[in-house]
């Protein structure tokens, strides 16, 4: 009976996971940051599809805090304002949408996130 | 292969089956050039070498007794004697003799030996085999041939080397010798034919020029190998004539300013300059090496000279001391050879003038000074003892050339051999007087060390109108010298070398052209560029002064109807009293900052200057009973707190000199001189040496020099490159903008790098984001030009692998920039195959999607230091950036 129960919640992650498609899981990101709702997700990135972290944080001066790691070591890390964070939601949730080409409409005042060489205190 | 231009080799491959070691060498021998050539040898037994070596030892179980076995374990040496002891059974195996080094035949070192059964008692028992005797195994081999086993040679691994016997020894070793070329003087590197670069060995083709020692300098490999083929370095030194400038050699000017406003020589330095040569300024250019330099003149305004000359006499003055001291630079040669050389110059230049462009049968003849006896000397030229034959029609005047020169160079330098003696008053006996637009002249070349009555001879000249006498000094004795010339109306030459000396004959004899200049018209004053002259004193107000008036710069007043101060600005003012005081006193003079006032005792700038200044200044006459007046000495005791004023018209006076002057003097100028007034020309920002240049750090940027002229803004520049500055002037002149780059330095330098990256060329991506700075809010991010951890930054090239992308892959690859001269092309397989993934020219950044969604900016920002790369050459890479370069190959070229 253990036995089949382990299987069946194997059969279910993979169902879960193999579900959970990029349009989505971007909807998702793009979702939480336009409410900069605490999140904190895996999804598939990086050329194997490796499973990565990202995560969504409301700092007590009203910014947001947004993680995502990138490759096996790397994180970005960013602090958004608001408006940044709805241009950031903004963009996931047009690359959602299948609006992959091209640059998107750039703004002057836009993020500047650090990418990080290790995985830092969020 | 054969010998490229840069010294270098060409290697052609050979068809296939012939060796690679066919040469065609060129040689320079006794200053032929030798041609040697070998010929590609086929592929023959005869170039080909097999050396056979041996299993052993990895494989040896007795290296002491010299053999081992391979293949089985039933053999061995061991047997305390000369014999190998055979185990029992059915088997085989190698055996290797390694004493016995026979490679070939039945009894080579290497046998393979099996081992049957004979019977079944045979089978079971060992055997023993010889191995000796040592040295002979003579045992041995007889065993091994007639022995109970089966035994055959076996084969032995060998080293074949192909093509690799010595060529013949067709080239004798020879040492380089330094050709012609060495012994010679060539003004550029152009001008030393190849042939006399070497004499003897094969030219580097490193010929170059050293501007330190002026000299040109290679080098003569030798030929063939060992001791006797060495190098050996050659020199030839630079050799250059001085030229003068000919836009302003002989030329009229106003001023040294307007003389200086092209260069003063078009080849050779400058030297010697001097404007106290009686209404001349003479320069120098100077030669390099053995070239020959020139002197040079220009005419000042006023200066008188005859653009014509009749029949000319010159008189050599040959006394001892004219054979004794060197002058000056003349290498140690007398001052009459010193002469007679430039005479001999100019005597040639003098004749073909009187044929070419005055063909009016004027007459020219040398003589010497002071002994009339000898006047029938054959040598003297056309002199016939009592007149100057006519050159037009006795025929002379063709041969004069050769002729003059002989004579010339025939001179005797002292004493009895001197052919001809002439004093001046006699010899302008004999010319008279000439026309009034071609006056007659008499060329006298003395050290004004003889002892003669002066009087007599300026008094003999007195009745002459149309005879000049030119006195040549050639020494520094102008007081016994100069009355000849001024009481006709000659010129004193007097120079500081011989070339100096030769421009100054060259002048009195063929005339001046009297090339007009251009006369600087007065302009009107202005806050920086004025003379303010008064009959006051220049004080920082106006009113009385102990009974006197004091006038104020820059204000004119009336008093009792009279203009009593002048305010000119730039010009030439041949009368000074048209600038100064119109009448009264002058006590008052004040020049402003960006001005310089030369003032010439006689009127039309006659009469050398004998004052000079530059603003900003004040002068006041040193009247004695000012001196207890409050203003007054509160200007000559504390000049700074005077002209403290809020009009920098006058505040300009506080920095400059302040200084007191007699009274008499300066009325002397405005009675008897003459004034140039010159606005100072502004000074433009000029760039220092740092300028355009490439630094390891700010620091060094810094040391380089940031400004040749002006002020540098910033003072320092810092932190990474490049850098930019400004060199900023304040006196009207245009600022200089400047910058350098900071020194690329590379973490690794790839195999396939063909040159450095610089600035322009280069090919740099990264793993991190990428900015003009390489810093963002965060912190430290890639800089353009800078390899750092996450970059990867490579000069020209074609790199086979994808080496170059490996730290940009090794994180998300975010970015890439290519310098401004740069090309790259990136193909998706090893050695430049598959297809091309990109294929752009620089100036150009390309970003991934993660800097698009997080550092967006980086797409939109104006990057001052990096001004090639502008948002419109910032584009995304619309795939996965991974992709480039991945497993592939790229080619980075620059032009």
């Amino acid at each position: 009976m253990k036995v089949f129960k382990f299987v069946v919640m194997i059969l279910c992650s993979v169902f879960l996971f193999s579900k959970m498609s990029y349009a989505d899981e971007w909807a998702d990101r793009a979702a939480h940051l336009k409410k900069c709702d605490t999140y904190k997700a895996t999804f598939l990135g990086g050329p194997l599809a490796q499973s990565y972290e990202v995560k969504i944080k409301r700092l007590s001066d009203g910014n947001c805090k947004y993680l995502e790691q990138v490759s096996e070591d790397q994180y970005l890390v960013c602090q958004l304002t608001e408006k940044q964070r709805l241009e950031l939601a903004n963009f996931y949730e047009g690359w959602s949408k299948g609006v992959f080409t091209g640059k998107m409409p750039l703004p002057e005042n836009g993020a500047e996130c650090a990418k990080l060489d290790f995985k830092p205190t969020f | 292969m054969t010998r490229n231009s840069n010294g270098g080799w060409n290697i052609e491959q050979p068809p296939i089956g012939e060796c690679w070691d066919a040469y065609e060498i060129e040689y320079y021998k006794n200053g032929e050039l030798v041609t040697l050539s070998q010929p590609r040898r086929p592929i023959t037994n005869s170039v080909i070498d097999i050396e056979a070596s041996t299993h052993c030892p990895n494989s040896a179980s007795d290296p002491d007794k010299g053999y081992c076995v391979f293949g089985t374990d039933k053999m061995t040496g061991a047997t305390g004697d000369d014999m190998f002891k055979l185990e029992a059974g059915e088997w085989d195996g190698y055996f290797e003799y390694e004493t016995l080094n026979t490679l070939k035949g039945n009894n080579s070192g290497l046998k393979f030996i099996e081992r049957t059964s004979l019977d079944s008692t045979d089978k079971n028992r060992a055997m023993m085999m010889p191995s000796g005797p040592p040295g002979v195994l003579t045992d041995f081999t007889g065993f091994m041939d007639r022995g109970p086993l089966n035994t055959e040679p076996g084969c032995w691994k060998a080293d074949i080397k192909i093509c690799a016997l010595p060529l013949p020894d067709t080239i004798p070793p020879l040492k380089g010798i330094c050709g012609m070329a060495t012994e010679r003087h060539y003004t550029e590197i152009s001008q030393i034919p190849e042939a006399d670069v070497c004499s003897q060995g094969i030219p580097a083709g490193n010929l170059s020029f050293n501007e330190t020692d002026y000299q040109f300098e290679w080098t003569c490999y030798g030929v063939g190998e060992g001791p006797q083929a060495q190098s050996v370095e050659c020199t030839s030194i630079q050799s250059m004539d001085g030229v003068c400038n000919e836009n302003v050699n002989g030329y009229q000017f106003e001023t040294e300013a307007a003389l200086r406003s092209e260069p003063l020589c078009t080849s050779g330095e400058e030297s010697g300059f001097t404007d106290e040569n009686e209404g001349r300024w003479i320069w120098t250019c100077a030669a390099i090496g053995d070239g020959e330099p020139q002197g040079c003149l220009a005419l000042k305004p006023g200066f008188s000279c005859d653009s014509r000359v009749g029949d000319v006499m010159y008189i050599m003055d040959d006394s001892g001391s004219m054979g004794g001291a060197a002058f000056g630079d003349s290498d140690n040669d007398s001052k009459i050879v010193l002469a007679k050389r430039v005479m001999d110059e100019t005597f040639r230049k003098h004749i073909n003038k009187e044929n070419e462009v005055d063909p009016d049968q004027d007459k020219i003849g040398i003589a010497g000074l002071d002994k009339l006896k000898n006047i029938g000397n054959a040598r003297f030229l056309n002199w016939n003892g009592s007149d100057f034959d006519s050159m037009a029609t006795d025929g002379v005047t063709e041969s004069m050339l050769t002729k003059g020169i002989y004579d010339i160079s025939q001179f005797g330098a002292t004493g009895s051999s001197t052919p001809l003696y002439a004093r001046v008053q006699q010899a302008a006996a004999l010319l008279g007087n000439g026309a009034a637009g071609e006056p007659n002249a008499i060329i006298a070349f003395s050290d004004g060390a003889s002892s003669g009555n002066l009087s007599n001879t300026v008094s003999a000249l007195s009745g002459y109108t149309n005879l000049r006498v030119h006195t040549i000094d050639v020494e520094d004795n102008r007081d016994k010298l100069r009355p000849l010339s001024q009481e006709t109306g000659g010129l004193y030459l007097q120079a500081r070398d011989e070339a100096q000396f030769q421009a100054l004959l060259d002048l009195a004899v063929l005339g001046c052209d009297k090339r007009d200049y251009d006369p600087v018209e007065p302009t009107e004053p202005t806050a920086t560029c004025a003379l303010h002259t008064s009959d006051a004193a220049m004080l920082n107000y106006f009113g009385n002064i102990g009974g006197n008036m004091a006038n104020k710069p820059y204000e004119v007043h009336l008093y009792n109807g009279r203009q009593y101060s002048d305010i000119v600005g730039a010009g030439s003012y041949p009368d000074a009293a048209v600038a100064m005081p119109h009448g009264g006193t002058f006590d008052g003079l004040a020049i402003a900052k960006d001005t310089k006032v030369k003032i010439y005792g006689g009127k039309n700038f006659t009469g050398g200057i004998v004052f000079e200044a530059e603003g900003p200044a004040i002068f006041n006459s040193s009247r004695a009973k000012w001196n207890t007046h409050p203003e007054f000495l509160e200007w000559k005791n504390s000049p700074a707190v005077h002209w403290d004023d809020p009009d920098p018209k006058i505040n300009q006076f506080k920095d400059g000199r302040n200084e007191t002057i007699s009274r008499a003097e300066m009325n002397s100028w405005r009675n008897s001189g003459s004034i140039i007034v010159e606005c100072k020309q502004p000074v433009s920002g000029l760039c220092g040496n740092a300028h355009s240049n490439s630094y390891v750090d700010a620091a060094a940027a810094n040391g380089a020099g940031l400004c040749a002229s002006g002020f540098a803004t910033p003072s320092s520049v810092s932190g990474d490159g490049p850098w930019n500055w400004t060199c900023e002037v304040t006196n009207g002149g245009t600022d200089a903008s400047c910058s350098a780059d900071q020194e690329i330095v590379q973490d690794v330098i790839p195999d396939e790098q063909e040159e450095p990256p610089t600035n322009e060329c280069f090919f740099h991506v990264t793993g991190q984001f990428l900015n003009d700075t390489g810093t963002n809010s965060y912190g430290k991010i890639t800089k353009i030009g800078v390899d750092d951890q996450w970059s990867t930054l490579v000069g020209p090239g074609n790199y086979s692998t994808a080496t170059p992308f490996a730290e940009a892959h090794a994180t998300t690859f975010d970015g890439l920039a290519i310098g401004s001269g740069t090309r790259i092309i990136i193909y998706s397989r090893p050695n430049f195959t598959g297809t091309i993934q990109y294929d752009a020219t620089g100036p150009r950044i390309l970003y991934s999607h993660i800097v698009q969604r997080y550092t967006p900016r980086a797409f939109t920002t104006n990057w001052p230091q990096f001004p090639q790369y502008p948002p419109s050459v910032r584009d995304l890479y619309g795939d996965n950036m991974h992709q480039l370069g991945a497993g592939g190959s790229l080619k980075v070229i620059c032009d």
